[in-house]
């Protein structure tokens, strides 16, 4: 009976931690949506006011009208994916080789691996800039592409080295055993064994990229290259603050993002295959 | 075929679509948008593009394309003036693309490009600070040649001599814009006062009038960056203090800046919201629009704003006025902001001629017209405030021209942003209270001083 | 004697095949991220006030370096972004690691959980900073209201108006945005773990917490080390949200917002850069502290 009551509390108590703690995050979001759809002049109410007296979508109206949203999504996607998958797989071989292959100087090329993303991107922009002009990408995608990649690979490569490192040597032999070489054991079987720990770095690199501002606001001047965080900065004009928009924009922004999650959440939550070895 | 390798093949699949999506880079045609809020880009040599978006055209084949880089926050008046320009004319053709409202973003932009000797942009929209730094580091072109002495005096004089640098004129004065008072027409009404107060003392009597209907009596800027310069260079001026004398010595800490800084503290938590010192111009609007504060002291542009009724809860009950001063007698003085437009130094001849050409057109009466009746942006040619099309649209203009008249300029310097950043972190420790207003004043004498040098 | 050859030759199969697969990274690398830093390395050597173009941008060595150790202001950044980042990532790492080992668990509605954390961290940073400057506001801020209802303050505070104030609205902001972060990177690393060894350890007896600590933290070592390392050099270099949320004022200026001001707002490019290579040099000393704590290799046990 003790013991009982016991699971039970314990339960009860888990989740209303984890209700508690849900809450506390969404509540700036919430807030946030509420604004994109508050009638304009309550948006500042004082004090602040949680329900609106009516609800509107014409902030949402507005983004996709007033703005080319739609392209600025597009492009943030576009930039976004290919950095990411880029990243995954350029850096998932590095990652390998540095973790299980045997060879000198490992551990001063990770830190210079390192090192190249820890340098401050307020005084990298001015030299990328020359770079990307003389390599004429200003204004294409690959203009970004690139420099995202500089920045998301050195965290990929390091994170997917841990995880590579925590695999147990036993796969590896097994394979040679069964007369792998190294590239077929990486694509075979270490590759799916760190699965959810790709995902959970893809999904990271994803949003990095998909939020970057410094980079996209310099490289792409053209109106239709531009992305998202680039667009919804310029929503102000002169005397406006057009928070209603930039509201609704935001949400519009996480949405996908959220779906993303959704979709690839069995991923990132894998069962772990521990039938590695056996049979 | 095994699941990873599938996977494999999948993921260098996608990696290849994005790469040949990719590599389609700005060839891609931007979505169909309403109006003219969609930028039309045209390949630099001339190859055209059909698109779908209102306002656009093609370049001529033998035209000189040059570049203009804006501010968003006049963006679509600017791009209507920009397709009437490619219209009217076939030699040039203007090509631009705007930056985010923000003078910081707007620096930064032209900065990379000037240090990169790039000459992807021809024309600058430059804020009225920044005209000297810009100068003295030798970025822009002198524009003596542009205008002839009788052409300079259509201009304002205050926007003129902020576009001067050693005595040459390094830029054209655009559009220029000065800070009022706005104030609550109801409540005056409803206190029985008809004249409306010229000094502090005056209005924080009437303020004592109305007390159960308001807050506060001030709203201003006091947040940490240059909206509080302005506020600031405002309250010493109201003193009868200066920031530098006639001379350029820095007099900082002069016994009326000490009074004036003190009298805005003391404001603070009081007479006005204790967050003003968190306040950029947004903020402090909403306050006013909120009905809770008798005045709000603003950009002159912010009337269609406080007069919109679906924004704004005061609409209706707005007035604007000089900005109070602390003696009677004296004049408010607004401190003057605006963009100018520059032409960069390493574009080539050709180029340079077109850009003056266009920025000749664009500060011509008939066109600053035109912009400002689309934009409610403050004109810099004078005979604009007087012209009856635009009373008619802006009625408020004929008392604006006098607070205009009346406006001073920050001071001018390449040293501007170190002497801005001086003044913030300084006049904001005074403000918050971190330091009394003499230590803080006498810091930034130190600092300013130690910049003349 | 058959099997040291066998072994050498593996190695040196090893070494081909390992300096293949890095080829890519290793040239995107190099081409794209190493010449700035060695651009802003050169920099930082010379007298470089772009405001004064006839000087010729002289080299002077040093001298910038030892400038930064006078200038109080420099100092005073430091310290303040030292104090940021260790508040933060504590908080983080503790809170993120809370959050993981709740997505780990099976329960119902774990999806939307996952969910519902990525979701601060879903937000572009520049439309964030603004939004938690609207909550801080002192007039009609969503915090204020929030603290107000359950009676926590007894009236509508100016939060960001005085120091105390600012730093914690940094934290809490910081905190909020990046906790998801460390959660999923720690849950990646809780993923790995072999589900074997809590078997045999219940059978052994062992209770939940005899678990957490006998296997879980020593086998998460290397995976929360690498969040940490990674979270700490974000932290160190936060630049977006100061200037957005409190623009240095009330001395929450960091570092980076400093060395940004001096580059582009003050043009003087020699000491810009210079301060920028320092935050460099602190960074990977960080970096080699996390290093020393990882113990011997990350790169797996040899």
């Amino acid at each position: 009976m003790n013991k009982k009551s016991k699971t039970t509390l314990g339960w009860t108590a888990f989740y209303l931690f984890v209700i508690l703690f849900v809450i506390i995050l969404i509540l700036p979001f919430f807030w946030q949506f509420m604004t994109s759809i508050k009638p304009l002049n309550e948006i500042s109410a004082m004090p602040a006011k949680w329900i609106p007296g009516y609800v509107h979508f014409e902030f949402y109206r507005n983004v996709f009208t007033l703005h080319p949203f739609a392209r600025y999504m597009l492009n943030s996607f576009i930039v976004a994916t290919s950095s990411t998958l880029l990243s995954l797989v350029i850096g998932a071989m590095a990652a390998y080789a540095l973790a299980r292959l045997r060879f000198t100087g490992r551990r001063v090329l990770l830190m210079v691996i390192l090192s190249v993303s820890m340098f401050p991107t307020i005084a990298t922009l001015s030299p990328l800039y020359l770079i990307l002009r003389n390599m004429k990408l200003l204004n294409t995608y690959f203009g970004l592409i690139i420099p995202y990649i500089t920045f998301s690979l050195p965290m990929a490569i390091w994170l997917m080295t841990s995880f590579f490192s925590q695999l147990d040597g036993g796969f590896e032999e097994a394979a040679a055993l069964d007369g792998c070489t190294r590239m077929q054991t990486f694509t075979r079987i270490m590759l799916p064994l760190i699965k959810p720990a790709t995902f959970s770095v893809g999904l990271l690199v994803f949003i990095n990229c998909w939020n970057e501002y410094l980079y996209a606001l310099t490289f792409m001047t053209k109106e239709e290259m531009r992305t998202v965080p680039v667009g919804i900065a310029l929503f102000p004009s002169i005397n406006k603050l057009p928070w209603g928009d930039m509201a609704a924009a935001s949400i519009v922004v996480t949405l996908p993002l959220i779906i993303l999650v959704l979709i690839f959440q069995k991923n990132i939550i894998a069962g772990l295959t521990t039938g590695g070895m056996k049979g | 075929m095994k699941k990873s390798t599938k996977k494999l093949l999948a993921a260098l699949l996608a990696m290849t679509m994005a790469f040949g999506l990719a590599a389609c880079g700005s060839d891609v045609e931007p979505a169909p948008a309403a109006e003219s809020a969609a930028e039309t880009e045209i390949e630099a040599d001339g190859e055209q593009q059909p698109t779908e978006t209102a306002g656009e055209a093609e370049a001529p084949a033998d035209a000189v394309v040059i570049n203009f880089a804006y501010d968003e926050g006049v963006g679509d008046a600017t791009r209507e003036m920009i397709d009437k320009f490619n219209a009217s004319q076939s030699d040039i053709f203007v090509e631009s693309y705007s930056l985010p409202h923000d003078a910081n973003n707007l620096h930064d932009d032209f900065v990379n490009k000037m240090v990169a000797q790039d000459t992807s942009v021809d024309v600058m929209a430059l804020d009225v600070v920044y005209v000297s730094e810009f100068a003295a580091a030798g970025w822009v072109n002198p524009m003596d040649d542009l205008y002839t002495a009788e052409e300079l005096d259509a201009f304002l004089p205050g926007t003129v001599s902020g576009a001067t640098y050693n005595g040459t004129l390094y830029a054209a004065p655009w559009f220029t814009n000065a800070s009022a008072l706005f104030y609550r027409t109801d409540l005056l009404e409803q206190a029985g006062i008809s004249e409306v107060p010229t000094t502090w003392q005056g209005w924080q009597d009437a303020y004592e009038k109305v007390k159960g209907d308001v807050d506060y009596a001030f709203s201003f800027q006091g947040i940490q960056g240059e909206a509080m310069v302005c506020d600031w260079c405002e309250f010493i001026w109201s003193f009868g203090g200066q920031v530098l004398d006639e001379n350029g010595t820095a007099v900082c800490n002069s016994a009326e800046n000490i009074e004036a800084t003190q009298f805005m503290a003391d404001l603070i938590g009081t007479y006005a919201p204790e967050g003003v010192t968190t306040y950029a111009e947004s903020e402090s609007e909403q306050v006013f629009k909120e009905g809770k504060a008798l005045t709000c002291r603003t950009w002159s542009g912010t009337w269609n704003v406080f007069n919109d009724e679906a924004e704004s809860n005061v609409a209706g009950n707005v007035g604007m006025t000089f900005l109070p001063v602390s003696e009677e007698g004296d004049t408010g003085h607004s401190c003057m902001g605006g963009l100018d437009l520059v032409t960069n130094v390493w574009i080539d001849d050709a180029h340079k001629e077109a850009a003056n050409t266009f920025i000749k057109w664009m500060t011509s009466e008939e066109t600053e017209k035109e912009f400002t009746l689309i934009s409610s942006q403050p004109p810099a040619v004078k005979a604009i405030y007087s012209d009856a099309d635009v009373l008619e649209k802006i009625p408020f203009y004929t008392d604006f021209f006098a607070i205009i008249e009346a406006g001073n300029t920050r001071p001018l310097s390449p040293n501007y942003a170190e002497v801005s950043d001086a003044i913030q972190r300084n006049v904001h420790m005074a403000l918050t209270g971190e330091q009394s207003v003499e230590d803080a004043l006498n810091a930034l004498q130190g600092e300013v001083e130690a910049l003349s040098k | 004697m058959k099997t040291s050859s066998k072994k050498s030759a593996q190695e040196r199969q090893d070494a081909k095949v390992a300096w293949l697969m890095m080829a890519p990274a290793l040239l995107i690398l190099s081409v794209i991220a190493l010449y700035p830093v060695l651009r802003t390395f050169w920099l930082s050597l010379h007298e470089m006030s772009l405001k004064n173009p006839g000087s010729g941008y002289p080299f002077i060595g040093l001298r910038n370096y030892i400038e930064i150790f006078s200038d109080q202001r420099a100092m005073t950044d430091i310290v303040f972004t030292i104090k940021f980042t260790i508040v933060t990532v504590v908080l983080e790492m503790f809170i993120g690691f809370a959050a993981a080992l709740v997505m780990n668990r099976a329960f119902k509605g774990r999806g939307i959980v996952r969910a519902a954390i990525l979701i601060p961290w879903a937000i572009p940073t520049s439309v964030s900073a603004m939004m938690w400057k609207f909550i801080y506001n002192d007039q009609y801020g969503m915090f204020n209201d929030v603290l107000y209802r359950l009676g926590i303050i007894d009236g509508y505070k100016a939060w960001l108006s005085s120091a105390s104030g600012s730093f914690m609205a940094l934290v809490i902001t910081d905190v909020w945005k990046t906790a998801p972060y460390m959660a999923l990177l720690i849950l990646a690393g809780l993923q790995m773990l072999p589900e074997e060894l809590y078997e045999s350890a219940k059978l052994d007896g062992a209770n939940v917490i005899q678990r957490f600590f006998t296997i879980t933290i020593p086998l998460m070592k290397r995976p929360l080390l690498v969040a940490l390392l990674f979270r700490t050099l974000d932290a160190f270099r936060v630049f977006d949200l100061i200037s957005v949320l409190t623009g240095g004022a009330n001395g929450t200026e960091s570092i980076c917002v400093y060395a940004h001001k001096q580059l582009m707002s003050f043009l003087d490019f020699g000491y810009g850069s210079a301060l920028a290579v320092l935050i460099f040099i602190v960074v990977f000393i960080i970096s080699l502290i996390y290093m020393f704590f990882m113990g011997g290799d990350l790169a797996g046990d040899d």
